[in-house]
């Protein structure tokens, strides 16, 4: 009698290229107005999903994100193309995005970027 | 440039501009420390240096304006005027202002420290000296002018609680105060032509909805700043002033973005006559009160981030106007901010140099000129104005007067009430008629061209054609009226000069 227990290992679907494997968490803040396109919230934490190759997210990878999940109404406020509209600011960590590689820039975990709109102000 | 559609994806401009390229020594420009936090226009500044080269360049107009060194000395003024909206820019400008003329006792001890260290030389410190006994801040609120939008007051009260009562005195204005219900409306031309009456109930407002975005905003940003103007003039004459005061200065938070908007809109709307005189100068004066503008080569990037960056944080809020959140072709100041703030990401230079090129420019009449002001946004309004505008645009058919001289652009004859049978001459010295109820004798070019938008008001009828002008506009009348009173009594033959003669 054998007192190896038989058992069925269920194959394990292989992972489609867009699948994502894991995500970062993000402090997102909206001001100067924008937090009106954001259900009027200031302060958002997000999972910013990964892609499948390993590389770090960009900021062009967190903005799509928020355009199509976050956002609550007027898309075209706040993006134009691949970016964000003329007149937001942008920081990564307290520092201009300029010095970070703009929509290149590498995000971590626990990392807080800032969408400021210059516009409307006085 | 795209033009935002989302549709648009295949729009070659509708892809991400390059970034931009950085100095090639990545390293603040002041301290040489590798810590870099912005790169501003093309310089690069770790965050203690980039607020104390923006401290230093908003002091300069305090200084030039108040010389430690003045010979006889400036007396103490009992204040100094604030326009603050509640924005970015305006609540920076006062921050700064505020820690300048009220030094708080680390920022004291901080300076001494500095001077005992060998910093700069005692001839090159301003010499801190108390300047003004307070600062009055001024806040027109644009409750119930602007749809949707909510009154203003408390909210910027309760940002400026933070400062001590004894140093800072709210002044806040209801914008509706600009107007009088008791006066007479201006009676403007209408695309329905019917007889109209001149004198009609003044409550029209010069933001009639028919109007177009354009006018609107243009209108609500000019009256805005007349009713600061003719604030700060009225609490100044209630104040008594040493001898040897300079006038009344009132500070404003107009940035480098925001003034190229102003300039090149500006000129769009026909303002190119008034453009010299003011408004996009970083110091003019006006109805006697001196105005200074200390941001005006300060972006707006850069104030967002000194707010955000100040200890404590600069707090502000938005202040909806008609065009905001609109789309960016809803009027000429959209277009032209949407136009302004893409140049600034990619071209940085080229909107100070627009900035720039507005502060340089002067007035082209001649210094009395500067007296014929409009009577809706005072700015100064050049006599032949709307003759050039009825020279070149027609309305209806020539009129088939014998008396009017033919001209080589014979103007066409706009059916207005109060229309000479011929047009004048184009003289340059002729003026035209002071009629205190014809509009074209009492609004600039621009101000007309706005309330008369042809596009706009097709099918508005004529009594919502009529305007109520606000009460610097009903004092020019009362003027004008006065001085035809004078000069029909000349005329007039006296009863005993009657008597003589008989």
């Amino acid at each position: 009698m054998s007192n190896t227990a038989q058992f069925t290992i269920p194959a394990i679907a292989a992972p489609s290229s867009d699948a994502p494997i894991s995500s970062i968490p993000l402090s997102i803040e909206f001001g100067g107005g924008l937090e009106l396109l954001f259900s009027n919230k200031r302060t958002h934490s997000i999972m910013l999903p990964t892609a499948s190759d390993a590389q770090p997210p960009t900021v062009k990878r967190l903005i799509t994100y928020l355009a199509d999940n976050v956002l609550s109404e007027r898309r075209e406020l706040f993006v134009e193309g691949e970016t964000v509209r003329p007149g937001i600011l942008v920081l990564v960590n307290d520092v201009d995005w300029e010095l970070e590689g703009e929509l290149e820039a590498p995000l971590k975990a626990g990392d807080e970027v800032v969408f400021i709109s210059t516009l409307h102000g006085g | 440039m795209s033009c935002s559609n989302p549709a648009a994806s295949d729009d070659p401009g509708s892809a991400a501009p390059p970034p931009r390229r950085l100095p090639k020594a990545r390293q603040c420009i002041r301290c040489r420390s590798p810590s870099l936090s912005i790169l501003a226009r093309h310089t690069l500044y770790c965050k203690p240096c980039f607020q104390r080269a923006f401290a230093a360049k908003a002091l300069k107009p305090l200084k030039q304006a108040f010389p430690s060194d003045a010979r006889p000395p400036i007396p103490i003024v009992p204040a100094l005027y604030v326009g603050v909206s509640g924005g970015q820019s305006s609540m920076v400008l006062l921050r700064s202002l505020m820690d300048s003329l009220f030094p708080s006792k680390e920022a004291e001890a901080e300076e001494r420290e500095k001077g005992a260290k060998g910093g700069k030389s005692r001839g090159e410190r301003w010499e801190k000296k108390k300047v003004a006994e307070r600062v009055v801040v001024v806040h027109v609120d644009w409750e119930d002018i602007v749809p949707g939008g909510q009154s203003t007051t408390e909210t910027l009260r309760a940002l400026l609680s933070a400062y001590p009562s004894s140093q800072l005195t709210y002044l806040p204005v209801p914008f509706r105060s600009a107007f009088s219900t008791s006066a007479t409306a201006l009676s403007l031309p209408s695309l329905t032509p019917t007889t109209t009456s001149s004198s009609s109930s003044a409550s029209a407002s010069p933001f009639h909805p028919s109007l177009p975005p354009s006018t609107l905003e243009h209108t609500l940003h000019h009256l805005t700043q007349t009713l600061l103007h003719h604030t700060v003039r009225t609490h100044a004459e209630s104040v008594e002033w040493p001898e040897g005061s300079p006038p009344p200065t009132l500070f404003l938070g107009t940035s480098s973005t925001r003034t190229a908007v102003l300039t090149l809109a500006g000129v769009a709307q026909g303002r190119g006559w008034s453009l010299g005189a003011g408004e996009v100068k970083s110091e003019y004066e006006r109805d006697g009160i001196r105005t200074l503008q200390p941001l005006l080569t300060t972006s707006l990037k850069e104030l967002v981030l000194l707010s955000r960056w100040s200890s404590p944080p600069i707090h502000s809020f938005t202040i909806p106007t008609f065009s905001t959140f609109a789309s960016p072709k809803s009027s000429i100041e959209r277009l032209t901010e949407e136009l302004i703030v893409s140049l600034e990401r990619n071209f940085p230079s080229t909107v100070s140099t627009v900035s720039r090129t507005g502060n340089k420019i002067a007035f082209r009449g001649a210094p009395e000129e500067l007296q014929r002001t409009c009577a809706m946004c005072r700015s100064p309004a050049h006599p032949l104005a709307n003759h050039w505008k009825s020279s070149i645009s027609i309305s209806s058919p020539p009129s088939s007067s014998p008396s009017a001289p033919p001209t080589p652009a014979a103007p066409a004859m706009n059916h207005y009430p109060s229309l000479p049978s011929s047009a004048p001459s184009p003289s340059p010295t002729h003026t035209q008629s002071e009629d205190p109820d014809d509009p074209r004798s009492l609004l600039c070019y621009a101000c007309y061209t706005g309330l008369t938008d042809g596009r706009a008001r097709r099918g508005v009828e004529n009594e919502e054609a009529n305007v109520g002008l606000p009460v610097w506009g009903e004092e020019r009348r009362r003027v004008m009226r006065e001085r035809m009173r004078g000069v029909v009594e000349e005329c007039l033959i006296g009863d005993e000069e009657g008597e003589e003669g008989a």
